[in-house]
């Protein structure tokens, strides 16, 4: 006997299954055609360049793309993609273990160029991007440099004892030499004013400068995965679902001292189509260990972004970033050698472009699933107030999950040697003022954004918050009545 | 329940054992004659006690002739033998005037005028930016909203709900909003060297200076410190904004009386070991821009009248050191007054002050009065959220309106003063 409920409904719908392919096969008949006969075949990798990935990777890659790619605003897409706590590979901005600088570029995708002048492009590709021949520092340059030299003078002359009465508060009970901080706050205050004069004064003239947005202490966070670094090893026994991904996730977190914002980018310092950019010249090296044996911490860490600024700035480029090297972790490293000084202020100057501007292109709907458009640029300046070391940075790609067959691309940081912006003081004056150096410095400060020609900047956002408004004072009017007497 | 285990029923001694070392353990050995002993003596044989050789004393510790310092123990400070010059007054940012600017004035022998001078509201609303308001309600957000600093800010209280616990609130602190704020203003300001060339040739802004500087006040010294945010010098000092007629008159203008209560009765007695009067330079004169023209201060968390008192002290130290290094010490009445102007900002409030120093000679209350202009706007007003009312309890964030754009314009133009028609 057939039980009625759920036996009956199941035969019910065998056979109305079998009656609808019964029809769609003598429909096809009709028609001729075979498509009806058979299921749609998966393809073995989603749309797109997958190179060498599993295609299980690739297929869950794909799905969290189509998710990402649905939702229109900012805070969505944060929301998505900061959701869970993860175990991450800790990034740091400065290696206190040494010979550690191909590790950096390698995570991060990113190739040095070391550039011996600062004379532009002469076919080289080692020379200094060639954007910057086009600024004319010429009308500035005497007035620039006139005032640089009283400020330099005027700090040097200024009464400095309520900085070494504050250091001596602080470290009075720790033996040993305290110096490393006093020497940061005299660059501070060095650097904030040459940065503050040279600003107010050029803003006059440059309307870039002036709109520009000035902030301190200013922290930016990034997360990204990079392909062919060996994952976390999983002990406890994972379900099928969960595939263990082949990239390895890297989480950094940096504070800029000095960072000045603009609403355009700047031009970018190479085309994507150049060799600079396509042939993959990245260390690798060191990739092939893993990241624990090279001194690298992991952690449960909420994942977080952080462009230096919140939603809602009109200022969303980074123009210039101001760093100084006198910190406690570069005078642990510096004790190694002064090559492995130098490597770590190259690996500080990296990772100071390389997450600013992948934090900057996240803020403008990019992401590790979209790649960006168009590059993403930034300079770097690190100084101790005497010693300058500059720095261009080019993100071309965000996508480092997809090993070197399926993304061809390759960021790209190019570097000074440490030079000096004056030689001494001798009685309270500046002596051997280095005017090369002071050009690409005013270069740096003047030169203007661009819109790309055109294109849409954040093709991934429909519309960010609009700004708060900000009533006027309104002020309490009183008409009075006149009055009229009634006569007697 | 417990398991019976061998363990368990072992039999323990541990007791009996300590007690029967104790009664019997420990074998005293004494120099008590023995019969052994008394044989070996009268055979001729020399007893030996070996215990020193076999185990022999430890030798007697003696410290080392120079100890090193501990640090693990609180040494107390050196006495300062050196030769205590005399006990002074001292005037710093902790203190609080009690009778506010009236005090300040007797202390600087100072007359009081409210409002900015007229030379300078003639200049209020005369020069503006482009879009000048836009740019000033944009810097009123990039420090309030825009700048991502996450730190923790002190509990809020509010009185309209006195006993309310509101919860933990992460943002920019007010410190540093007040910052962001000023550093924008003065930006702004400074790009009207475009138009003014003269105002960016020669002007330079210095940060964080210090100044340090003492003066006789009726047969006592007060010591002025006080570390200011920024300083705008020049190669030449600014005009005098009061005229001769007005010096003359303040002849007959009276100061506050403050008796039985003396005027320093706020300050704090100090000793000193020498004399200070230094600017925020070490050489004034060595450095081309060196004659102080305005000074920029951030307020601590204090009223109005307090903040003003404090900077008015602080605008007459500069004045003072600019004043000797002008003319030198011991100057009655000077030839060209010293003009400061000061601008301090509290969170929401600018203060602005006009300061001209006609004389250093200040034995008594009589005779020609410095001059002080002061005045006040509000920039905007900040409505926070009022936690209790809304309905998931979250904190939303605050409203800020009442912009008053007359704040920004009279800060411009004292920036402008002495340098545009």
């Amino acid at each position: 006997m057939i039980r009625r409920g759920s036996n009956l409904r199941k035969y019910v719908q065998l056979v109305s299954q079998s009656c609808v392919r019964n029809n769609q096969h003598l429909a096809s008949v009709a028609d001729n055609s075979d498509d009806a006969h058979y299921p749609k075949i998966k393809p073995k990798y989603p749309p797109g360049k997958w190179g060498n990935m599993d295609p299980r990777h690739a297929w869950m890659w794909g799905r969290e793309w189509e998710q990402i790619a649905k939702c229109r605003t900012y805070q969505e897409k944060i929301n998505f993609l900061t959701e869970h706590i993860h175990k991450v590979w800790v990034y740091n901005s400065i290696e206190t273990t040494p010979n550690l600088l191909p590790y950096k570029g390698g995570v991060t995708k990113t190739t040095v160029k070391e550039v011996r002048s600062l004379e532009a492009d002469d076919g080289n590709l080692s020379a200094w991007p060639s954007v910057y021949n086009s600024v004319n520092v010429e009308q500035e340059f005497e007035r620039m440099k006139q005032l640089t030299i009283e400020v330099l003078e005027q700090v040097e002359n200024m009464n400095h004892d309520y900085l070494k009465r504050r250091e001596l508060k602080q470290m009075h009970n720790i033996p040993g030499n305290c110096v490393i901080y006093l020497d940061y706050k005299m660059s501070r205050v060095l650097i904030s004013s040459l940065l503050t004069n040279i600003l107010g004064n050029l803003g006059g003239r440059h309307e870039h400068i002036l709109n520009s947005h000035y902030d301190e202490n200013s922290t930016v966070a990034a997360f990204w995965n990079k392909d062919g670094v060996e994952n976390f090893k999983m002990f406890k026994k994972v379900s099928p679902a969960y595939l263990r991904k082949q990239s390895a996730t890297f989480f950094g977190e940096q504070a800029v001292d000095f960072h000045i914002r603009k609403d355009k980018p700047l031009p970018e310092f190479a085309s994507l189509t150049d060799d600079v950019c396509c042939k993959l010249t990245y260390d690798k090296s060191m990739l092939d260990y893993y990241p624990g044996v090279l001194g690298q911490f992991y952690d449960h860490k909420q994942k977080k972004i952080s462009q230096g600024y919140t939603i809602g700035d009109p200022c969303k480029f980074t123009h210039l970033n101001v760093i100084f090297p006198n910190n406690k972790a570069m005078n642990l490293v510096s004790r190694y050698g002064e090559d492995c000084r130098l490597d770590a202020e190259t690996g500080y100057l990296l990772s100071t472009g390389f997450l600013t501007t992948l934090s900057q292109a996240h803020a403008l709907g990019f992401n590790q699933y979209e790649e960006i458009t168009y590059p993403f640029t930034t300079q770097t300046i690190l100084t101790d107030g005497q010693n300058f070391t500059l720095s261009a940075y080019q993100l071309n790609t965000t996508q480092m999950w997809k090993d070197d067959e399926a993304n061809e691309l390759q960021n790209v940081l190019w570097k000074t040697k440490s030079m000096k912006l004056f030689e001494k003081y001798e009685n309270g004056k500046v002596v051997g003022f280095n005017d090369e150096l002071f050009t690409m410095l005013l270069k740096f400060l003047l030169i203007e954004p661009s819109d790309r020609n055109g294109i849409d900047l954040s093709p991934n956002i429909d519309s960010y918050p609009e700004k708060q408004e900000i009533d006027d004072v309104k002020f309490d009017v009183f008409v009075e009545k006149p009055i009229i007497y009634e006569s007697v | 329940m417990v398991r019976l285990s061998s363990i368990l029923c072992r039999s323990r001694f541990a007791r009996q054992q300590k007690q029967a070392f104790q009664r019997k353990g420990v074998y005293y050995v004494r120099n008590s004659p023995s019969l052994s002993q008394g044989i070996l003596q009268e055979s001729g044989a020399n007893v030996a006690d070996p215990r020193p050789e076999i185990n022999p004393p430890p030798p007697e510790w003696i410290p080392p002739a120079e100890m090193l310092d501990d640090f693990r123990i609180n040494f107390p400070p050196p006495q300062d033998h050196r030769k205590k010059d005399k006990s002074i007054w001292h005037l710093s940012s902790r203190i609080s005037l009690t009778e506010g600017i009236d005090q300040a004035c007797l202390l600087t022998k100072t007359q009081r005028f409210n409002g900015l001078p007229p030379q300078i509201e003639r200049l209020v609303d005369k020069y503006s930016l482009t879009n000048q308001d836009e740019k000033i309600k944009d810097v009123i957000r990039h420090a309030m909203t825009w700048n991502n600093t996450n730190k923790k800010l002190p509990r809020r209280i509010d009185f309209e709900r006195p006993g309310y616990v509101f919860t933990r609130e992460y943002g920019i602190p007010n410190y540093k909003s007040i910052c962001i704020m000023l550093e924008n203003y003065i930006r702004l300001s400074q790009s009207f060297g475009g138009a003014y060339p003269e105002l960016t040739a020669s002007r330079r802004l210095v940060c964080k200076p210090s100044i340090e500087t003492s003066y006789e006040y009726q047969n006592e010294t007060i010591e002025i410190r006080a570390l200011n945010d920024y300083i705008v010098n020049d190669r030449r000092p600014l005009n005098p904004l009061g005229n001769d007629q007005m010096i003359a008159e303040s002849v007959n203008h009276e100061l506050l009386d403050m008796y039985p209560v003396s005027p320093t009765v706020d300050l704090l007695r100090t000793d000193i070991y020498e004399d200070l009067n230094r600017g925020a330079f070490k050489e004034m004169l060595r450095i081309p821009c060196s004659h102080p023209q305005i000074v920029f201060r951030i307020n601590s968390g204090r009223g109005r009248e307090a903040n003003q008192a404090f900077n008015l002290m602080t605008t007459f130290g500069i004045a003072i050191t600019e004043a000797r290094s002008r003319y030198g010490i011991g100057m009655g009445k000077l030839e060209v007054p010293v003009t400061i102007i000061n601008m301090n900002i509290s969170f929401n409030r600018i203060n602005y002050i006009v300061f001209q120093l006609n004389t250093m000679d200040f034995d008594n209350d009589e005779g020609i009065k410095n001059l002080a202009w002061f005045d006040s706007e509000l920039m905007f007003r900040k409505h926070p959220c009022k936690q209790w009312l809304e309905a998931d309890n979250k904190i939303k964030p605050a409203v800020y309106n009442d912009y008053n754009k007359k704040a920004f314009s009279k800060f411009l133009a004292l920036y402008l003063y002495d340098y545009v028609n």
